[in-house]
């Protein structure tokens, strides 16, 4: 499974459902953009790993709004303290995905040090979590501001193909992300 | 140590309030813990203690671009920790905020490991051309905390708020 394709599918479950999706940066802002722009789209282009903080942040302070943050397996390792506040915070709109290649995609794939986590068994660790579960392109995906705190993880391969370029500027992701929320109510 | 303020924890409070200021998120520090215990404790205030300083940025910024009037606090060192995310996603994204900086290794502190924190904060904040306020420079009625959210909003970026003695009637630590 390709991670654009994953992400295409998130993205597509995250519409329909009305969330807001948080990327990391690197390939998941760039998979993301390239599968339709949305203002609901909140890309990130630094540092690695915060967006399942910045996501926190945003669930939240939108807690009737289901808030999806998409996160590589490297960006989380270097952020992996994270994952203790959210399960302290346990907010129920909040959905991380993972998406584990096993290598910084846009860093010549070199190995990140995840290939040591089990996920699965981290999960069960985490415990303001309600759901975990492996997710592939056949999967019902369904984001509610009700379900609970989720964990999603997605094994990719390695991208056979580069990222194409981000071109949108962090203010404009700014100020156009508070635009969509105004008009959410 | 100026004495206009009343100890920080009677009026900071009141302050947060009156500046609408509904989400906060912090790594503690002993001259922040009664505030945090008060902020933790208030209904009204979403407090998120978070593991990392680096990682508490990053849920503050997540609070101000979702439309939250928010404050981060922190030890000096707990931003010297987390430049990169300062500047790339908080600088960047010129995101509005309040933080609150324990500006500890001044002659108060006696502790000798904290005395390099002040040294290389100070290098940072001019190298970086960040304008701070100190807190006990002002008076109860300045309402301070309030224009320091308005000073952020305006010019969409971080506002610091630096503590630089111990909130009064605390043991200097």
């Amino acid at each position: 499974m390709q991670q654009v394709d994953i992400i295409r599918h998130l993205a597509e479950a995250a519409h329909k459902s009305g969330a807001i999706v948080v990327s990391e940066i690197g390939s998941q802002t760039q998979w993301l953009y390239s599968t339709g722009d949305r203002p609901s789209h909140l890309y990130l282009s630094g540092p690695m790993g915060m967006a399942p903080s910045v996501a926190l942040g945003v669930a939240l302070a939108q807690p009737s709004i289901p808030v999806l943050a998409i996160c590589g397996d490297g960006a989380l390792a270097m952020n992996l303290n994270a994952l203790a506040t959210i399960s302290y915070m346990a907010p129920k709109n909040l959905t991380l995905a993972v998406m584990d290649n096993g290598v910084y995609d846009l860093t010549g794939q070199v190995p990140t040090p995840s290939a040591a986590l089990d996920y699965e068994h981290l999960a069960k660790g985490l415990k303001g979590l309600k759901t975990y579960t492996q997710v592939d392109l056949n999967s019902q995906i369904v984001f509610s501001a009700t379900q609970g705190l989720t964990l999603l993880h997605a094994k990719v391969e390695k991208s056979a193909q580069k990222a194409p370029p981000f071109p949108l500027q962090p203010t404009h992701i700014h100020s156009r992300f508070k635009d969509f929320l105004q008009t959410k109510g | 140590m100026p004495t206009q303020l009343k100890p920080l924890t009677e009026t900071f409070m009141a302050q947060v309030r009156t500046a609408g200021i509904t989400h906060v998120t912090g790594v503690p520090d002993g001259w922040l813990a009664s505030l945090i215990r008060q902020l933790d404790d208030a209904a009204d205030i979403t407090y998120v203690p978070a593991a990392r300083e680096e990682e508490a940025l990053a849920i503050v910024s997540g609070f101000s671009m979702a439309g939250k009037k928010a404050m981060m606090l922190t030890q000096n060192v707990g931003l010297l920790n987390s430049l990169g995310c300062f500047s790339t996603l908080c600088q960047n994204y010129r995101i509005p905020f309040v933080l609150l900086i324990a500006n500890r290794g001044n002659l108060f502190d006696k502790n000798s490991y904290d005395i390099p924190k002040i040294r290389y904060m100070d290098g940072i904040l001019s190298a970086m051309n960040l304008l701070t306020t100190s807190y006990y420079q002002f008076k109860e009625e300045d309402n301070l905390l309030s224009k320091m959210m308005d000073r952020a909003e305006t010019a969409q970026e971080p506002a610091l708020l630096m503590l630089d003695y111990p909130p009064h009637g605390q043991t200097v630590q």
